[in-house]
This record gives structure tokens, sequence and C-alpha cells, in this order.
């Protein structure tokens, strides 16, 4: 497969004779891709790369796209770190000077001893993008965070990623099915998610296996014609941030027409558990003296008397028959409360005039009768799936919203076959395997500190006490795989970041965040080293192989660790003297049964499928086995969830007193913006901030080859929204909020809601007209109900980037600055 | 024999652009360059607006518009029909890039690239791979399909919306495909663009997605919001300047018109025309020739029995008349006039010898030689019209008007009329790339023009066509210019012999067709001549009249054959300099922002042509749009 053919004249020439070597690999950077790919390697270098195609399962073939095709121009890109770079001047001047290993490496463990010695290990925080893309190299990095001590950052919760609601509801931050199982749908609501432009390589399974085998209807809900909706056979142009009272008129319809699935709410949910009137509480077998704190009752109207729900399965005996509506009055230490079933406590609630499919329109701007519409056949199609986007998470009510969407789906009972259920991709944060045999050696963890947390320099008053937040706050910051300062909070991280006595950044092209280091240390790409990676869109564990050898000086994360163990705490060396691929030998031996069978020799053929079910449907084992919620979030203990999802089954009711304080016990709707001091509200636009196909995030944004097809940033806007501020298509605009501006280029566009704006995520500041990427939103606010428990990156706080207002101005004429050469 | 095509089944596609990155990567393109891109079009106004994504590449049609405009025969069609251009052959004079109705022609002044020198993989293993300067294009991956791979597009489609094949074999992916889709979908593949009559090979399939959109939002008027649109991209003071240019057209083309007729009437005025002898003088003037040895007649009337006088017999001998050349003193002097004359008139008339070649000749007096001649030219005209239409048409020049509002039309002709000097009459494309191949086309080129010249000169300076040395500059010219046009012919001859490259696979017979009526053209023309200096008067006539009807099918031919590329490569390089500076004058963002910036308007109308399937009430109001 060599390419380095000519165009076939009408002379024929040969293509030149070169040893050739073709290596499988996958490139997996958080896009949840993780696509196999063949390069055509000569002389050390890649010419050629094609998608494997080689996915046991025909259907996932052939995978790959735009950004795994032009992986070549990061790989070689003209911004690639060669050597290690110590500055010279101020954070961020410019100033470097290029130093060998040994210097940097020195300049950092002294650093690091320093740090240790005055202010303890846990000073030093690590944050490396989204840990499931990378088992090996990120995983030796926490496994020194852990052996040393350090505090270690999750990604997922920072990203805003982590899914509350679902924690809220299903004691897990997500819950996936395989991409494959899209193609069983018969009907499938895209709600916020663009899974045409960010599920490029599963998209088919919509497109192909759904729409045009099984003729599945598509609905999208989106304020933007985005691309999906090419693919929808329906479009809601929603009004921004008002989804999940959409939601909550869909159950309304489905309870006002009879559409609700009672087998499904009394199996899999907590809805005949009752709710003591006193204190808001649910009612526990406790209280009743009939069992333990953690086992709750149901009126069974078989017996007309308590039932206990069993705690080891979801199954019911077939002659209880809980009620969902009624109230009792009970005798508890003395005292008569009433008691209500959590459905009586829904219906109450949806059935408020507010929710009336009438009023909702109103705000939705959705028209009572489609919301009839659509849910009625999201009720009465099977299979029928919800794909949930990051663009209803990423809010502060963003909890609330997917609860409402996760009672929808309940109500529907629209689960439980392939095509169905909710699934909500969230990047490949999800661990497919238990990781801890590597990450964690003889069970020592780092210090896990939510990023939230650094980034306002200090914890809140409602902070969750397990969250050990440094005694002399953070000292030294490690990035690794991320580029945080491209992100929407950058100038509240560059003023943490200016605390700091150490900064260093490792990656291989130098991001904005690598230009404000301390020390950067050049790493080697995706394709330059070895790595375990899967990923939550597809079950096949995979293996990534230097395809070419560390380009320049760029060393693998795992020797780098290496280095500095040995100059920090020699005596951990033992730990680290292993190479990727027994690290990949050990993951496969304790991650448990996922892996059960599978070899370092049968990854280097191809992937291999997990020990998983076929297909995967997600939530496989309750639904299927009965098994009770939560379904197990790797690396953690069942135990642990537990905690906050003590029934055991979907939880619509929270009974935790800071849910009852905010009035969340149940899914209400609260309006977007609320949150928001005065000022903010009142600016006129909202703008969301959606994944391009141009970019992992911030990766590829420097990619030449990408840029010459997307070629610079743009702010979608309305015509009207335009017309009214004397904007036409391409003029230089800036985009303002009472905290920041920048400059970019306007796409005046019908495809987008009026009110609203849109400019991609992920761009770097130099490509924009002026000021910092998306500075607009400079407010970092935890939800205190967020804060009730702490499981790293499954309760932890989310994130709310996209409740932003600003405006736009025009600045410049079109053509003026407007065209890229 | 096969017929491989492309299927793009539009409900797969979901408009990442994989093919087209895809592509780069196989084919090593340089920045700008795209053979594959996906055309990204929104239409209707909000609430109620589709998106829809045109994958595009090389037709490899049957009838490649591309491969004729191409002057060079650079341009090849495979028997497996895939059509290619030869990088080693092309000259990148571009008048295929204007050609292409679907704007799949890349054809940059320099290429431009992606990685500092320093990197090996793009300098040594993706620079060396396409020749700069040339004309690109997809190329179906010929290279793979060579070692029976699919192309790179293909197989990097994360959807497999392309379904690759051979149509002519019923087994084939995507003849089966295609037979499925009817019965399942129900959907049937269409073709780009059939009024250009290209044939493509590359079919699509509907989208199957309804796109309907729910929303109390009001909806806003579509009509006014694109008419707004329209009006904005039509600013007033261009308005005025395209008036402008529109009543020149037309003041041109009348001014045209009447010199045409003008000159006709003229050439039907000039009529008339009759002679005398002494029976050996007579028959040995040049005047029996015609006249006929016994003066009964040949081509030219009888002279027999003369009714005129020698005065009017002397008067036209000198002056010529009708076809009749004026004979100076220094050929025939006074006297043998009049011994011819007495001759003549004294000679009996019999009826029955006057040859039927009179009836002829008579008939082919100047008046109607002129005539048909005129005819000849006005039918040319119209050919010739109606192909550069067609051209015009390809080169997407409908699509181009408001762009050129904008750019401004006199500023357009003003890049039309400098390409058409520069490129055609000096062809200073070939200058700069290959000096000999220049001097061949210049002998061509010029001679052709001498002998229109000497034409013009000779009707000027010696209307009667009285008969001149040969030294004479009249006579000088058009001979050195037939010589040329000889020696042109010999080269193209022994090229067309030699050549490789000659049988592009289509046109190769209209090629011939008029190498083979231009050498005899120009060798009847010598044989005229010739037979005139060896005294050989009696064939004359009947050489000339074969010359002539060479001429005529020459003409009539030629905007069929080999001879269009004469006019019809000057005025597509000069399209093409008139798009390209379009695009980068920056009259239009679209341009600029485009893959391969200069065919956006081409992209238009493939987006237009396909929402005519996919949503007809849309048509006209949609845009292209160079971001997701």
């Amino acid at each position: 497969m060599a390419t380095r053919h000519a165009v076939p004249g009408r002379i024929p020439k040969p293509a030149p004779q070169e040893a050739v070597r073709v290596v499988r690999t996958t490139d997996s950077p958080n896009c949840t891709g993780a696509c196999g790919w063949l390069a055509t390697v000569v002389n050390d270098v890649i010419v050629d790369l094609k998608p494997a195609a080689d996915y046991p399962c025909e259907e996932y073939n052939p995978r790959g796209c735009l950004r795994g095709m032009s992986m070549t121009h990061i790989i070689y890109g003209p911004d690639r770190i060669k050597t290690p770079l110590i500055r010279t001047g101020e954070r961020g001047e410019g100033k470097w000077k290029e130093a060998t290993w040994d210097e940097a490496l020195d300049y950092i463990a002294q650093k690091m001893k320093h740090i240790i010695e005055n202010y303890g290990a846990d000073s030093m925080l690590l944050f490396n993008q989204v840990v499931g893309t990378s088992y090996v190299q990120k995983g030796a990095q926490i496994r020194m965070a852990a052996l040393l001590g350090m505090s270690f950052a999750t990604a997922y919760d920072y990203n805003g990623d982590i899914s509350m609601g679902f924690t809220q509801t299903l004691g897990i931050d997500s819950v996936e099915c395989e991409s494959k199982s899209w193609g069983y749908a018969k009907y499938a609501i895209l709600w916020s998610s663009n899974v045409l432009q960010t599920r490029m390589p599963d998209a088919q399974f919509l497109t192909r296996f759904a729409k045009q085998r099984n003729g599945c209807k598509i609905v999208a809900i989106d304020p933007r014609c985005n691309q999906t909706v090419k693919a929808a056979d329906l479009w809601l142009p929603i009004t921004p941030g008002t989804d999940g009272a959409l939601a909550l008129a869909m159950c309304r319809v489905l309870i006002e027409e009879n559409l609700v699935d009672w087998q499904f709410l009394r199996t899999y949910t907590d809805c005949a558990t009752l709710i003591r009137q006193d204190n808001g509480m649910r009612l526990r077998a406790s209280d009743l003296g009939m069992g333990g704190e953690n086992e709750f009752l149901v009126w069974d109207q078989t017996r007309q008397d308590f039932y206990k729900l069993p705690t080891d399965t979801l199954e019911l005996p077939e002659d209880v028959n809980p009620a969902f509506k009624g109230e009792w009055t009970v005798q508890i230490d003395g005292e008569a409360v009433k008691v209500v079933p959590v459905y009586q406590l829904l219906e109450t609630m949806v059935m408020q005039d507010e929710y009336r499919p009438e009023r909702v329109a109103e705000i939705t701007g959705i028209p009572a009768q489609t919301i009839r519409q659509v849910a009625r056949e999201y009720a009465t199609t099977k299979p029928a799936i919800i794909i949930i986007g990051m663009g209803i998470n990423h809010r502060y009510h963003g909890d609330l919203t997917i609860r409402a969407i996760l009672l929808l789906s309940a109500l529907a009972g629209n689960y439980g076959t392939p095509g169905s259920g909710v699934s909500i991709y969230s990047g490949q944060h999800h661990f497919r395997i238990d990781i801890s045999g590597f990450w964690f050696p003889e069970g020592k963890r780092p210090n896990v500190v939510p990023l939230h947390y650094f980034v306002l320099g200090k914890p809140t008053e409602t902070i969750n006490p397990k969250i050990k937040y440094p005694k002399h706050g953070f000292k030294a910051l490690f990035v690794s795989h991320g580029n945080p300062l491209v992100t929407e909070f950058s100038s509240l991280m560059k003023r943490a970041i200016d605390n700091l006595e150490l900064f260093v950044v490792i990656d291989f092209s130098m991001t904005p965040t690598c230009e404000y280091a301390d020390v950067v240390l050049p790493a080697p790409t995706f394709w330059e080293k070895y790595d375990l990676v899967a990923t939550g869109c597809h079950p096949y564990l995979q293996i990534q192989q230097p395809v070419i050898p560390p380009q320049y000086e760029s060393r693998t994360e795992l020797w780098i660790v290496q280095e500095l163990v040995k100059r920090v705490a020699p005596e951990l060396y033992p730990y680290f003297d292993l190479t990727e691929l027994d690290a990949i030998r050990i993951l496969l031996e304790t991650a448990g049964k996922e892996t059960e069978g599978i070899t370092v020799e049968q990854l280097l053929q191809g992937p291999v499928r997990l020990n998983v079910p076929d297909p995967e449907i997600g939530l496989d084992e309750q639904l299927l086995h009965k098994k009770p919620f939560p379904p197990r979030a790797y690396p953690f203990k069942l135990e642990q969830q537990k905690e906050f999802l003590k029934t055991g089954r979907m939880e619509f009711y929270k009974e935790e007193p800071i849910y009852q304080q905010m009035g969340e016990s149940l899914p209400v709707f609260k309006p977007a913006f609320s949150h928001l001091p005065e000022e903010d509200q009142r600016l006129p636009l909202c703008i969301v901030t959606p994944h391009s196909k141009w970019r992992v995030h911030s990766t590829h944004s420097n990619n030449p080859l990408l840029l010459n097809v997307n070629r610079k940033p743009v702010v979608e806007i309305n015509p009207l929204d335009a017309a009214a501020r004397g904007i036409q298509d391409g003029d230089l605009v800036e985009i303002f909020s009472n905290y920041g501006s920048y400059r970019l280029w306007a796409l005046v566009t019908e495809t987008i809601k009026p009110g609203v704006v849109c400019v991609d995520h992920g761009w770097w500041d130099r490509y924009l007209a002026g000021g910092k990427y998306h500075s607009v939103h400079t407010h970092q606010k935890i939800k205190p109900t967020h804060e009730a428990y702490f499981l790293p990156a499954v309760y932890a706080p989310g994130q709310h980037w996209k409740d932003t207002r600003v405006d736009v101005r025009k600045v410049g004429n079109n053509g003026a600055t407007g065209n890229v050469d | 024999m096969a017929r491989l095509a492309m299927l793009i089944d539009l409900t797969r596609c979901i408009g990442c652009d994989s093919c087209t990155l895809a592509c780069k990567q196989e084919h090593g393109t340089p920045m700008d360059v795209f053979f594959a891109r996906v055309l990204n079009v929104e239409a209707g106004t909000f609430p109620n607006v589709k998106r829809i994504y045109i994958p595009v590449l090389c037709n490899n049609c049957e009838n490649p518009a591309c491969l004729k405009a191409c002057p060079n025969k650079a341009i090849f069609r495979r028997e497996d029909g895939i059509v290619l251009i030869d990088q080693e052959r092309c000259r990148g004079a571009g008048a295929c890039v204007s050609a292409c109705p679907y704007g799949n022609i890349i054809l940059t002044d320099r290429d431009r690239w992606y990685l500092p020198d320093d990197r090996a993989y793009e300098r040594d293993y993706v620079r060396p791979r396409l020749k700069e300067q040339v004309a690109r294009k997809c190329t179906f991956c010929a290279h793979r399909v060579d070692e029976g791979l699919e192309p790179a597009c293909v197989v990097a489609c994360p959807t497999t919306a392309r379904i690759f094949g051979d149509v002519e074999d019923p087994n084939s992916k995507i003849s089966q495909y295609i037979a499925e889709q009817k019965q399942t979908t129900g959907r049937e593949p269409f073709k780009l663009l059939p009024e250009a009559q290209t044939q493509p090979a590359n079919m699509y399939l509907g989208t199957m997605a309804a796109q309907e959109v729910s929303t109390l939002e009001a909806p806003s008027a579509p009509s006014a919001r694109w008419e707004e649109a329209k009006r904005q991209r039509e600013p007033e003071r261009v308005g005025v300047a395209a008036g402008a240019a529109r009543l020149f057209a037309k003041i041109t083309a009348l001014w045209l018109l009447i010199m045409m007729l003008l000159f006709v009437l003229q050439a039907v005025a000039q009529q008339n025309g009759s002679a005398p002898t002494p029976a050996e003088l007579y028959s040995d003037s040049s005047c029996a020739g015609c006249h006929g040895p016994t003066a009964m007649g040949g081509l030219g009337p009888p002279l027999a029995e003369t009714k005129r006088s020698l005065e009017e017999f002397r008067k036209i001998v000198r002056e010529g008349r009708g076809m009749m050349p004026a004979t100076p003193p220094s050929e025939m002097p006074d006297a043998e006039i009049a011994v011819i004359h007495d001759f003549v008139q004294k000679t009996k008339l019999d009826p029955s010898q006057v040859p039927i070649s009179y009836k002829v000749g008579q008939w082919l007096g100047t008046s109607q030689v002129t005539l048909i001649f005129s005819l000849v030219t006005l039918v040319w005209l119209v050919l010739t019209l109606r192909v550069l239409w067609y051209w015009a048409d390809c080169a997407g020049w409908k699509q181009l008007q408001p762009y050129l509002r904008k750019f401004g039309y006199g500023r357009a002709m003003g890049v039309f009329l400098r390409s058409l000097v520069m490129d055609g009459l000096l062809v200073a494309h070939l200058w700069r790339r290959d000096r000999f191949r220049w001097a061949m086309h210049a002998l061509m080129i010029y001679g052709f023009l001498a002998l229109g010249l000497a034409d013009i000169l000779m009707s000027v300076f010696n209307p009667m066509r009285g008969s001149l040395p040969i030294t004479h500059p009249l006579k000088l010219l058009p001979n050195l210019a037939g010589l040329a046009i000889l020696i042109g012919i010999i080269y193209v001859r022994y090229r067309y012999s030699e050549d490789p490259y000659i049988d592009n696979g289509l046109t190769l017979s209209r090629d011939y067709a008029f190498l083979s009526l231009l050498t005899w053209t120009i060798l009847t023309g010598f044989l005229v001549e010739g037979l005139g200096y060896a005294g050989a008067y009696v064939f004359i006539q009947p050489a000339y009249i074969l010359h002539l009807l060479l001429v005529a099918g020459l003409f009539l031919t030629a905007p069929f054959t080999r001879f269009q590329h004469a006019f019809l490569v000057p005025v597509l390089m000069a399209l093409t300099k008139v798009t390209s500076q379009v695009a980068y004058s920056g009259v239009e963002l679209g341009f600029l922002n485009e893959p391969s910036p200069g065919r956006h308007h081409k992209s238009e109308r493939i987006a237009e042509d396909v929402l005519r399937h996919v949503a007809p009430e849309l048509a006209g109001k949609f845009r292209l749009r160079y971001y997701p």
C-alpha cells in the first residue's frame, strides 16, 4: 500500500522500490474513536495512513476520520517540540533555553524535592487529560503520583463531561451502549448530540444501519441546524437551556396518555419507594423496624403492607405489586409520618401547569403538538434510543436536564434491547477495564483533587470533606496530554498558575499551555509509543504501537517518569523498572473478567473484543440480569458508588438535604442562566461552543492540513442578529461579555437560531483575530449538590461552559482582514 | 472493457471530509489543492433550513470536456473509463480548468506546502510525487485500481457512502448496490449536470432524511431574505458597469452583422463578365485557360462571336472582371489583344461545343463564390459561437456573473482580452515552456493570419487580381504564409506518427480529419499557383475549385475538429484567467475560502443541480459554506 506512485501517465513508470513496513496501530486522542490504522513506513518515515478496517465485527469497519488521516501533519508538524525547553524569561514571554534531558530533569527533580520537603508531595498536582485514552503512558504518570503521594486532578469533571445527572440517577457518571447498538434503533432522539461530527467513525450506525436498513426516524434537538440535522427527519430548534422543560413536558404527555411502562418503573426505578413527608428522606426499613438503614420500603398492594425491596437483585416476586400512587401514614419514633411514593411526587410535579406542553412550547420554542407527537412516538416505537450530547450537560443545571431525560426514558421503558436506552458519549474517560493493577500499586492512590479547586485557588465552603485540599495549597503543576490554557476558564487558570513554583508541561506540540510553562518536555505523539486503549464507543481493546521511533529528542511518558523517580525517590525505582509491554501485561492480568484470556500477542495482531455482551446495550447487567444499580465505575468498588445510590435502583428522587435545600430532589426544570449575575443575564445572546470535525478539543488546531480546509475561526450568527448589529458575512467581529472579549470572523448563517451564536471549541489564540479564546466565560462556579459526595470523576463537580451570555459587535469590514492567505 | 464508476449515497454521507483528507494523503497534494472535496450546502431560511453534503470528485466522463479542451493531448481516457492528465505531457495551459463543468481540475502557479523544509516526510515523500505547474485532478486512484485496490476516498469513508466498481458488470458491488437500493429504498441514482453532456461516470443516491423542522419561530419570508442577499451581492455601482458592458456587447454584435451584410452586398454588386481571338495566338494565351481552346467557353464564357468592341475587350483584359484577373501590357500587349479580339469575333459560336463546365464556371462567378464564402463564414461563425457557448457554459459563465458584476465587467474584459492576446495570439504560454513548439505553433498561426492578411491586402491594392510577379510583396506574402503552414503541417504529421500521446482515446479521427483537410487545402493552393506559373491554364480552374471546396470544408468542420483548439484554447485560458482573478480579488469570501479557490461558482451549479433532486423547493435558495 505504499503510495509513492505518481499519477499514472501514458508511459508507465515503475513505482520507487523501497523497503516498506506496514504497522497496525490505534489513534486515540480522546475523540472516542479509537480507530485502527495501517501505517506504511519507509525509512522510518510514515508515508501513508489508511484505516485498518480489521475489526472482526464487519459493521465496525472501516472507522477512521479526517483527523487520523492527517496525523502526519501533527507528527511532522511545524509546532513539534524538538528538545526539552527551560524558560529563561517571564512566564509566557517566549524566552527559552534548549536543554538536554539531564538538565531539564535535574531542574524539575530539584524543584520537586524542594516542594516535597517544604510543603509535602500533595502540593504537586498532576493533570493529564482524559486518562481513558492511554492506560499505560498516562497510567505511568499516575503510578508515580500515587507512589510519591502527589495530588492528581481528574479531567473528566473539570472538562464538565461528567454527567452528574447520570451519577445522581444511575450511580455512574455515564452510560454508553456500543455504537453498533444504534443500528437497531427504530426511533432515535439526538438530544444536543452532533454525532455526525463528533462520532464520525460510528455515525454510520445511524445513517447506514438505523436509517437505511431500519427506516429509523431520527429526531434532532439542537439550537443549530448542525451537521447531524442533515440526517434527521425532524429537527427541533430548541431555545438553549430549556431542554429539561421539554423532557418534563414529554413525561407529562406519557402520563396523560397512559403510555407509562409500569413494569419498568416497578423493576428498575425508585418510583415506588416511599418518601417521608416530614423530612423528605426515603422511608427505610429501619424506620419501621423491618430491616437495615439502607433497605427501602414500598407499599405492596397485593398484601396491603409495606414490602422491603431486595438489595441483591432488581427482581421482585411476581405477586408483589408496588403502589405508585397513594399516601400512607406510619409511626416512626412515635410520630405519625405521611409517606408517598416517588412516582406520586413526580406526577404531581409534571402535572403542574408549568410543564403543560403549551406552556413549555413558549419557553422552548417547540410547538405543543410536536412535543406530544415526539413523546408519543418515542414511547410507542421500540426500540427507541436517546443519545445525549454535551451541550445540555455543560450547564449549571445540566444534571437536572439529564435527570429529566432519564425520567422520560424510564417512563417509556425504552430499555433492554439493542437500539434503546439513553447513552451519553463524553470522551474516553470511561474505563473499560480495572486499571488499578498498574496505576495503583499496592492500593496506593494519588490524592485526587478536582481541578476546579486549583483554578479557584482555594476550596469552597461546601467542599466535600473527602477531598483533601493540600495544606499549603498547590506549588507545582504537571500538565500532560492537555492544553488547559485553551479552555474556557483559561484566564482563571493562568492566575492559579502564577502562584506556582513549578509548572511543567509535557506535550508534542508547542501549545499555548506549553508557552506558559517553566519547563516543556517533548513527548512522542501517539504514533511513536506503545499504549493500551479502549473507548466507550466500541468494545475492542487495542494496542498502540510505535510506528516510528520517537521523533527528535522526545521521550515517552514512562521514560520521563522513570527518570524523575530515579532523581526524586530512587527507592521507588523498582516500581518503574518495566517496559510498556510489561505494563500492558500487568493490566491484562489484573484488569478482571473483561480482559480474561487476552494476550499482548493477540493485541499485536489486531483488535480484540473485550469480554462484554454482544451487542452491549448499556446497563447490560441491570437490564438483562437484574443486578442492582449502579453498574461498576472502574476503578472503584461498587460500595463506593452505592453511597450515593442507596436504593440500588434508578433514582428519580434525591433525598440528601442539599438537594432538598436547593429544591432539586426531583428533576425539576430550572432556567439555564438563573444562577448568573444580573448583568450577565442581561446580555442578549447565548453562545455555544460545540466540537468541530477539525479538532479533537484543541489537538489538531494547529494541523496545517486541517487548517487548509477549515481556515479560520468564525462565529455563526443568524442573519436577524447580524442585521441588527450591521454585521455582514465575513466581517471581523468581536464577541464580548462582562469578562472579556475576542475577535474572529462572522459566518452569517441560516442554520442557527436567532439569539444564539456559536464558536467551535478548541481554537488556539493565535488563529483568532485578537483576544483570548473564549475569554468571555471566566466564572468558575461549583454546584453544591455536586459536592454532596465525592468519588473521583464519578461523583464530582461538573462544569457549566455553555451558561455564557455574550454580545457581538462589528469591528471590521468583510475582506479588510477577512481573507486568510 | 470496463466502466469504472463511483456511487455516492447521500444518505450515508455525513460530510466529515475524511475523503478530502484521504485524498490529500494519497496524492500528496500541495496547499489549496483538493482533488476530492465535499460541498457543504445550507439551503432555505431559518427555521426552514436544510443541510446537505455533496462529495465531489472527478467524474471520469465518457465525453470529457477537459479532454477535448486540452491543446496538448495531455488528457486521455483509459479503457476502463478513467480520465487522466498525463503529468509529463501537460504544459499547464489551463484550458481544461475552465472546460470542466464540475470545477474538478486544479492548476496553481506555484505549489505551496504545509511543513517546514526539514521534514523528510513532506520533502522526500510528498513533494516529489506531483509535478508543479501542471493541471491536476482526481485520478480515481488509478495507481491503486491498477493494483486491484479501491480508491483512497472509498476505503477511507467511515460510513461507506462511496461504492466503487464496474457498472458494466452486473455482479460488481456498485451494480448490485444500485439494484438493491432501487428495490429496498426506491432510490434511483442520478448524475451531475446532465446538460453539460459530459456523461459522468459518478452517480449519486438522494438523501432519505426528511429534515422537517418544528418550531414556533415565525417563518421568515424566504424570498425577501434571498432577494436581500442577492441585492447585497450586486452593489449599485457595478449595476451601471454591467449595463454599459451589456450595451457594448450588443453594439459590437450589431456592428459585426452589418459589416458582414455590407460585405456580401458589395460582392453581389461586383458582377458581370465576358471577351475575344486569332487561332494560334489565342489558344496559347491565358485566355484559352478559361474560355476554351476554341473560344467555345470553358469555365469562363465562350468568346466566339463576341459583341464587344475592341475598346471594351481591351478594358476587360487590362482591368479584369469578376474572377478574371487583370492582365498588364507586359504579359499581353495591346496588339495581341487586338488580334485575339479579331479572332474570337470571327469565330462562329457553335452552341453544341459550349462545354458543360461553362455552365458551372458561369455560375461560379466571383459574386457567387463571394456569396458562398459569406455563407460558409456565416455558418462557421454560428457553429463556432455555438461551440464557444457550450464551453463558456462548461466554464460556468452563467454562475460567474454575480461575481463578475462585483468584480467589474470592464476589469474582467481587460483580463480576458489581455489573455486572448498573450495566450492566444502570442502563445506566450508556450514561449515560456517550449520554444520549439512555440515556433511550430507560430508557423501555423501566423501563416493563417498572413494568408488572411494577404487576401485583404490583395483586395485593397490589387482588387482585380492582376497577375503579379512572384517577387511582388502581395505574391510573396501568401506564398510564404502557405509555406509556413506547410512546414507546420509536415511537422504535425511527423509528430502524429511519433507521439505516443496523440491518441487520447476520443478525438483521434477528428484530429486526422482536420489535418488531412488542412494538408490538402494548402497543397491545392500551391497547385493553383504552380499551374499558373507552369502555364497549364486549362487545369487552374478545376484545381482552384477543389481548393475552394477544401477551404470551405476546413472552415465548416473547424468547430468540431482539432481546428477548434486554435480559438477555443485561448478563450478557455482567458476564462481561466478571469476566474482566478475573480477568486483572488476577494470579491466573494467563498471563492477564497473554498478548497482550490476559483471553483466556487461551479460548485454552486452542482449544489443547485443536486438540490433539484433532493429538495427542489430550495433549489435557488442556498449557499455553500466553507465552515462546518
